[in-house]
């Protein structure tokens, strides 16, 4: 992380440059009808301000997948709406880019990984201006020179770079993040993390990170939105004011991170034990 | 979350590959030297089953003459000719009952009625349509052939991951960019199976209706040897249909490769 500046986010979000780009107002998903219907989003309201890392974490089957997909524009809410750059989303914004949680199942095996950087590129890009970008993204993640391997040619870790690299040349005002260190082992975990760190200031993009993981919630985010049980609300809005840039050993030694992991930790204990699913 | 084994869809095959190739190639040499014995020593009568040196120096000698192949192309050009009819009718109707519910309930059950009806049992029906012609050969052969490749495709319509549609849509790929770069991609190997099945299908049934329908091809001439006692001619020629089988299996493998390169079955075979 080094080579980078030493900008932290805290800074550019600062009380003059407040700008929200992304807002959730009232999100309802309900499935099925009848006597059968759940409803898994109850109403889910938070913004989010240009530049800022978003992590959302919650008890599992909080949902967190669902609301994802509402805010991406692969599924209608039932109720509510998401503003992105002040518009409704009603298909998926061309500002947004999703990193699936399974990239073994969203990169083309067929296609090698510039061609799968390059086919989003497509509608958006002149050609020259594609390969410019695709390398350049290639190099962020840490992919240079890799990019005529097939994704089945590589480590899940650098499936999962490739994937974030395709999200990134995509050059979106948003990025999307769906679990997406969950299938990949620990010591590429903490590689990843300071990845997105450090390509999230290069690019100066707005993260939202949805994880399961406190302890990684916690590293990575300017503030820490948590879910309640099913049906979903947000229960808590926590702000994060670790210093940046971060680190693997400085940061998860500060007496703060520990604060805000165990304040965390028993809001996700306490949602789970009120959580409809669980009573019942 | 992502298992590190993905399950290979499409693509069934016998999951065994001999360890040791040359003991098949073995086996046949084994079984051609029994049928010799056999013919030779006069345990089994020459009139029922020649040895086999007969029926092979007599496969030779039609290799010679033009006509053999003139019959040869008959049968494979019917067969081919059924397969592309195959693909035609087969494409637009998988993609119909793939996509759409409304087709898919209201066909279902005359499909399910006519899947099982051996394409045999239709040729007194091809007779009276259209008598002992090419036209009746190729609506049998595709009768017969259309079903493996039809459930193959079905089945890979419904199989195309969601992940890979979820990805096109959040990246704004346009319908025609989302069929030829993702759908048709991840049907190919569905595809594959699907005519590899219908082709040995095709062969059979074209073999048959000449045999029992007696339109022009190997089957009318293997009923033709036999009814005028040339019985190495005839085998002759069952040994040429067999081979055709072979052929045709080892014409989709070498097809198969490069189109599949990066199947996981296939790059398996590779890296083995």
């Amino acid at each position: 992380m080094g080579v980078l500046t030493m900008t932290g986010m805290t800074e550019n979000t600062g009380a003059a440059a407040l700008e929200v780009i992304l807002e959730l107002q009232g999100v309802e998903k309900a499935y099925g009808s009848g006597s059968t219907r759940t409803q898994v989003l109850d109403g889910v309201d938070f913004a989010v301000n240009r530049g800022e890392f978003i992590c959302v974490v919650g008890p599992s089957g909080s949902g967190k997948t669902t609301l994802l997909r509402c805010i991406a524009g692969l599924m209608p809410p039932s109720g509510g709406r998401t503003l992105f750059e002040g518009d409704v989303v009603t298909e998926p914004p061309a500002k947004l880019a999703v990193v699936f949680q399974d990239y073994s199942r969203s990169l083309l095996p067929w296609m090698t990984v510039r061609r799968n950087i390059e086919l989003p590129l497509k509608n958006k890009f002149a050609r020259g201006e594609r390969a410019e970008r695709i390398e350049h993204a290639l190099r962020s993640v840490g992919l240079a020179g890799k990019g005529d391997l097939y994704p089945w040619q590589m480590s899940g870790g650098m499936q999962q770079r490739a994937a974030i690299a395709r999200g990134l040349a995509y050059q979106p005002d948003v990025l999307l993040m769906d679990e997406p260190f969950a299938a990949v082992d620990a010591q590429t975990r903490i590689d990843l993390e300071d990845l997105v760190l450090d390509i999230q200031r290069e690019y100066n993009t707005t993260v939202l990170f949805v994880t399961h993981d406190i302890d990684e919630a916690v590293y990575l985010a300017d503030r820490v939105v948590v879910l309640s049980g099913a049906p979903t609300t947000v229960s808590h809005e926590i702000p994060v004011d670790l210093p940046r840039p971060r680190d693997q050993v400085q940061t998860k030694l500060d007496p703060r991170f520990a604060q805000l992991r165990t304040r965390i930790f028993e809001l996700i204990q306490n949602a789970k034990s009120s959580s409809v699913i669980n009573r019942a | 979350m992502a298992s590190v084994v993905t399950t290979a869809p499409g693509l069934s095959r016998p999951a065994w590959r001999p360890a040791v190739p040359w003991l098949g190639l073995a086996t046949v040499v084994a079984v051609l030297a029994i049928w010799e014995l056999l013919g030779r020593t006069g345990v089994i009568p020459a009139s029922t089953l020649p040895p086999a040196s007969d029926v092979f120096l007599r496969l030779g000698e039609l290799a010679a003459i033009p006509a053999f192949w003139a019959v040869v192309w008959e049968t494979v050009s019917s067969a081919l000719a059924g397969l592309g009819l195959v693909v035609l009718l087969g494409v637009p109707l998988a993609l119909a009952i793939g996509l759409s519910a409304f087709v898919r309930d209201s066909t279902w059950l005359v499909l399910e009625f006519l899947r099982p009806i051996p394409p045999v049992a239709m040729i007194p029906l091809g007779l009276l349509l259209w008598g002992p012609t090419e036209t009746m050969k190729l609506t049998l052969i595709t009768f017969g052939a259309i079903w493996p490749f039809l459930v193959q495709m079905v089945d890979g319509i419904r199989q195309v991951d969601q992940a890979l549609v979820d990805t096109a849509r959040s990246y704004r790929l346009t319908r025609w960019q989302t069929i030829s770069r993702i759908v048709l991609p991840s049907l190919l190997p569905f595809a594959a199976t699907g005519l590899r099945v219908a082709a040995a299908i095709a062969l059979i049934v074209a073999v048959v209706t000449e045999l029992i329908g007696g339109a022009a091809g190997l089957g009318r001439e293997i009923v033709v040897a036999q009814s005028s006692g040339a019985l190495p001619q005839m085998y002759a020629l069952i040994v040429t249909a067999g081979l055709l089988g072979l052929l045709t299996n080892a014409a989709f493998s070498a097809a198969e490769k490069p189109l599949l390169f990066w199947h996981p079955r296939i790059r398996k075979d590779q890296s083995s």
